[in-house]
């Protein structure tokens, strides 16, 4: 059969067939050419007109943001700035008994807040709410619609991608398919009848593989996400902006119902699932994110290796943080939270090497940015404080107390006698790394020598009745004292023993969990070597503004290490 | 006697010809194609450049208008607080029995009647309104002076740029009505008798479509 077959191609390559098939052979691949050069151009066309939207949507988009920018600056630093200047000196002008000049600043009050509807509801209620709802303001301004459109230029910048790479492959096509027509030419003029055949093989080879390739090309998808979709995940976003996080999660959820591998979808469902404490609904969809091509996103790699942690995986922590520190091991957040991973999961000599790495990488940043006559970013200080929570945290879910913050089941944590001192040693290096990385630009002296005795707070008026000016104060069951409401001048009292006047020394006050850098002291010791200390921190410079309700930590710094902290607590 | 086949072969070779011409017409025809395809998608690309252009131009003059009217507004702002308290402070030193209260009230009410004075001096009283300042108005009326120095409307120039995409891809595709005007003429010249006549007729119709087609391009985009 196989000879037969062969004779039967010898008596074509040889006949008069020859000529007429060719011909026709090449005449109808320039008709699939000239089809494909018709979908290349349209390809290119697409890729043309994706890549001009997303170059405008940008644009609109970075304008939306600056105007709304502008608009939101004017009704909060200006109307209402202004607008709380007036009710400040009425509250004032009240306190002091003078009816009338209150009544004047009200009046004028009352008239700045005429001029933006900033200072009206849905956005402000003063008889109601103590400031206006800057978040609403702003989702309205500046983030929804904005969103939207960013959103629609990464859509575009996807598109114009795919079309892109469509119009290249028929490229591709078309040149296989000219090669092909040329061999089929050559075939046609030569007499050999060998080489006649090598031709033709060769040319309806190259023209079956074009035409092969061309058919799977066609049958690939390009991905577009509906309008109906970005809306949804538009308005998520604005929801996500003023902290509601229930309604965002409905609406990125409506979004992926729309579009289910809507990638920027799953990350910023899973970031409210985070926020909410809901870690392995977050865990789900920054993997299933992971899968949409967000695997090198190192915002979700780190909250991943964070929601791990919280939710008790820490195997699975450690390596989410070991895959993104591969593809950047410079990125701080991830080596802290591989480092806190290793701990609570008792590889104590690697999570001691992991935090040494992030310290010296901290040091080594702030180093860089201080000799090209810059600054670092001020989320450093901030990913080291809240490193050194975490740490404190760890130490007292291994204590078996009550956590602070969410952490790791205690059952989950390995080894914990040795983990809760490793954290509360960790926890002090960290924080005097960061006073004298953030206050001074000098290498941290020697560990000074000093003694602290425990702090003292009381809440200080210069008019109260009592004697001294200080006013009653409680104890919870641990000790911390409580200040009444409503304080507007705390006074902290310490003994000390071993200082030198020059000496550097910081103090910072913490209300619930973030520093308030407005109470931040960092000057030179001038008390003398021994004795007892007295400090008052204030928000009071007249008499209208006092302590918010918290709980507040005040820490003390001596040549950059900390050297002692103490606790009060302001209201119930 | 057999008959002379000369006319036959006479009729045959000009058959082929013709043929022949007709394939260099399409040859022609298609270059034709290509030469207007690609100066439609010039005039394509420079429509788009036209159109981000004036994108660019239109969120430049919003953004800056916006910002400067709400410079203005600030000092609206100041202005209006220095002036309402003024004339309270006015009304109350007015009211106040004491002449010593009167004369302190009546001298703080001029200081605040001189700061909104100096206010004043740093917005358009031309948007005062009764209950205040007309800052939409302010900006749209600097926009409307944009737009008559510069091109800030992108859409036509979209437009523009679709039409010219739209046909260039118009005359690609006549590209495939010519290759198979190609592919019939090509036939015509290979196969025998009857058919050839066919092939020709087809090549010469998709010939005549495609000239047709590029007419229409022209003048309907």
């Amino acid at each position: 059969m196989l000879r037969r077959f062969a004779s039967r191609a010898d008596a074509f390559f040889d006949g008069d067939l020859f000529g007429p098939v060719t011909g026709g052979l090449i005449a109808a691949l320039a008709v699939i050419a000239a089809l494909v050069a018709y979908l290349q151009s349209d390809a290119g066309s697409k890729a043309d007109e994706a890549k001009r939207d997303a170059q405008t949507q940008s644009v609109q988009a970075l304008g939306l943001r600056t105007r709304g920018e502008a608009e939101v600056a004017y009704a909060y630093e200006d109307a209402y700035r202004i607008y709380s200047e007036y009710d400040t000196l009425a509250v004032d002008a009240e306190l002091r008994g003078d009816e009338a000049a209150a009544e004047r600043y009200a009046t004028v009050r009352d008239d700045i807040a005429e001029l933006s509807e900033f200072l009206a509801p849905p956005y402000y209620d003063p008889e109601g709410e103590e400031e206006p709802d800057i978040d609403a303001f702003e989702a309205e301004r500046f983030v929804v619609d904005p969103t939207r459109l960013e959103e629609h230029f990464e859509v575009n910048a996807g598109l114009d991608d795919a079309w892109d790479r469509r119009a290249r492959l028929h490229v591709s096509h078309l040149t296989l398919l000219a090669v092909g027509l040329a061999l089929f030419g050559l075939a046609a003029t030569i007499s050999s009848p060998t080489r006649r055949k090598i031709f033709f093989g060769t040319g309806a080879g190259l023209a079956g593989v074009a035409l092969v390739w061309l058919a799977l090309t066609l049958l690939e998808d390009v991905d577009e996400i509906p309008d109906t979709a970005i809306d949804a995940y538009a308005v998520g976003a604005g929801r996500a902006w003023q902290g509601d996080s229930e309604g965002a999660i409905d609406s990125f959820s409506e979004a992926l119902r729309v579009e289910p591998g809507y990638g920027n979808a799953l990350v910023a469902r899973a970031e409210q699932h985070y926020n909410l404490g809901n870690y392995p609904e977050a865990i789900a969809d920054y993997e299933d994110a992971r899968q949409h091509g967000e695997e090198r996103n190192p915002i979700l790699n780190e909250l991943l290796a964070g929601s791990y942690y919280l939710n008790g995986d820490l195997d699975k922590s450690i390596e989410t943080s070991r895959r993104t520190l591969e593809q950047d091991p410079e990125l701080l957040p991830s080596r802290l939270n591989l480092g806190l991973a290793l701990l609570a999961s008792g590889e104590i000599d690697e999570a001691r090497a992991e935090y040494d790495e992030a310290m010296a990488l901290a040091t080594r940043r702030v180093n860089e940015a201080l000799a090209s006559d810059g600054e670092a970013s001020s989320t450093l200080y901030l990913y080291l404080d809240f490193a050194a929570f975490d740490l404190e945290n760890l130490a007292v879910i291994a204590d078996g107390d009550e956590e602070l913050f969410d952490g790791p089941p205690p059952e989950d944590v390995v080894n914990p006698e040795e983990v809760s001192a490793t954290a509360a040693e960790l926890f002090e290096q960290i924080k005097s790394l960061n006073v004298w990385l953030e206050i001074y630009d000098a290498a941290p002296g020697a560990e000074p020598d000093v003694t602290v005795g425990e702090f003292d707070f009381v809440a200080f008026d210069e008019d109260a009745t009592t004697g001294d000016g200080t006013l009653p104060s409680g104890e919870d069951e641990e000790g911390t004292s409580i200040l009444p409401l409503e304080t507007q001048e705390v006074l902290l009292t310490f003994d000390y023993d071993g200082f030198a006047d020059g000496q550097p020394y910081a103090i910072k006050v913490y209300i619930d969990g973030e520093e308030d850098p407005s109470l931040r002291i960092f000057t030179e010791w001038d008390l003398g070597p021994s004795g007892s200390a007295e400090f008052s921190f204030t928000y009071s410079y007249g008499d209208v503004f006092v302590f918010d309700p918290g709980y507040y930590e005040v820490e003390l710094y001596v040549d950059s290490h900390l050297v002692q902290r103490g606790f009060f607590v302001v209201g119930e | 006697m057999p008959e002379d086949p000369r006319p036959d072969t006479n009729s045959d070779e000009f058959f082929k010809t013709s043929v022949a011409a007709l394939i260099a017409v399409v040859a022609v025809v298609g270059a034709i194609i290509v030469w207007r395809g690609a100066l439609a998608d010039e005039e394509a690309d420079n429509g788009d450049f036209a159109g981000l252009t004036a994108n660019v131009n239109n969120e430049e003059a919003q953004g800056l208008n916006t910002s400067l009217a709400y410079q203005h507004y600030r000092a609206f702002t100041d202005f209006s607080g220095h002036a309402v308290l003024a004339d309270a402070l006015f009304d109350d030193s007015g009211a106040a029995s004491d002449p010593d209260d009167a004369e302190a009230l009546d001298a703080a009410s001029r200081a605040e009647y001189d700061l909104a004075s100096n206010s004043q001096f740093f917005f358009d009283n031309r948007y005062l309104t009764d209950d205040g300042y007309d800052v939409d108005r302010e900006i749209d009326e600097l926009y409307a002076e944009d737009l008559e120095a510069d091109d800030l409307n992108p859409v036509p120039h979209f437009e523009d740029a679709d039409d010219a995409r739209d046909r260039s891809s118009y005359l690609i595709a006549l590209l495939v009505l010519l290759a198979g005007a190609l592919l019939c003429l090509t036939l015509a010249e290979s196969i025998n008798r009857n058919a050839e006549y066919l092939m020709a007729f087809l090549g010469v119709a998709f010939l005549v479509a495609s000239i047709v087609g590029i007419f229409v391009a022209e003048s309907r985009y």
